[in-house]
């Protein structure tokens, strides 16, 4: 897929692998590698970006006696999800045109 | 390679960065590779595909750097256009500072000419007419003055020359500079 458009579309599908759970950088990168390529440096600057921007939380937690931490989406990272289905809409009409 | 040496490479590409930006990276790798380790991946293999530590500290310092950028950009561009500003006017400064230096110069190199020419002819008078020693000496002195002068002329001409190529050049590259940024 072309760079840019790419780099686009990783932070919304890396808030929506969010979505239902909270999830942490292994588990992340194997469901989003599902969808589209994700490599584990290319996701640091994605967790560190939407941490900033207030759109998910972290929280460490002690699993197998070592500390993982944990991203969970926050309110506003759930309202850009769905703001980002205007997006979408407004994508799919120029497709259209760009296909037609 | 194994994780410890993983992580220690990667700290050393990391010391310029501030210390918690540094702790956390190191952190996100370290439980990457254990992560991948508990789910049954190879060690080696795992940090193989992560990348040369090299590239990582990159990519990194790349995006740190686009984020800056885009919290300060207003800031940085006014501050350029400002800078530039302020060299130029500087530069300004030092072609007039140039200019009253370059009438001294002339006022030294014609002074010394005539104060030189002057006493050449008086010498040749007195040296023709009845010879006096007080005369002489004190001619021959007027034309070593004249002489001094021109002297001086010279070394501060040859100076000004000297700084005057070198701060145009900067000029002009400050003048592109403003142009660029406004372009922009």
């Amino acid at each position: 897929m072309d760079a840019q458009l790419k780099k686009g579309l990783l932070d919304l599908v890396v808030l929506a692998v969010l979505k239902d759970d909270d999830s942490y950088g292994y588990k992340i990168i194997q469901d989003v590698s599902k969808l589209i390529e994700l490599s584990e440096s290319t996701l640091y600057p994605i967790l560190k970006r939407l941490d900033e921007q207030g759109l998910v939380t972290t929280y460490s937690t002690e699993y197998q006696s070592r500390l993982r931490k944990y991203y969970r989406i926050t309110p506003q990272g759930h309202t850009k999800l769905r703001e980002s289905e205007t997006d979408f809409q407004e994508i799919k009409r120029i497709y259209d045109f760009i296909l037609r | 390679m194994d994780k410890y040496e993983f992580l220690y490479k990667l700290g050393k590409q990391l010391d310029t960065q501030p210390h918690q930006d540094k702790k956390e990276v190191l952190g996100y790798y370290e439980e990457l590779i254990q992560d991948a380790i508990d789910s049954g991946e190879s060690e080696s293999a795992f940090i193989d595909r992560l990348g040369s530590v090299e590239k990582i500290a990159r990519t990194l310092k790349k995006d740190q750097a686009f984020v800056e950028n885009v919290k300060t950009k207003q800031n940085y561009q006014l501050q350029n256009v400002f800078s530039a500003t302020v060299k130029i006017i500087g530069y300004g400064l030092f072609f007039f500072a140039m200019f009253v230096l370059g009438s001294i110069v002339f006022s030294l190199f014609s002074s010394g000419l005539s104060l030189m020419f002057f006493a050449a002819l008086r010498l040749v008078t007195i040296l023709t007419g009845g010879f006096e020693l007080n005369n002489v000496l004190m001619f021959a002195g007027l034309i070593l003055l004249g002489l001094g002068l021109i002297l001086l002329g010279w070394w501060l001409a040859r100076w000004m020359l000297k700084e005057a190529k070198g701060k145009l050049e900067k000029l002009l590259e400050a003048v592109q500079s403003l142009f660029k940024k406004e372009g922009n």
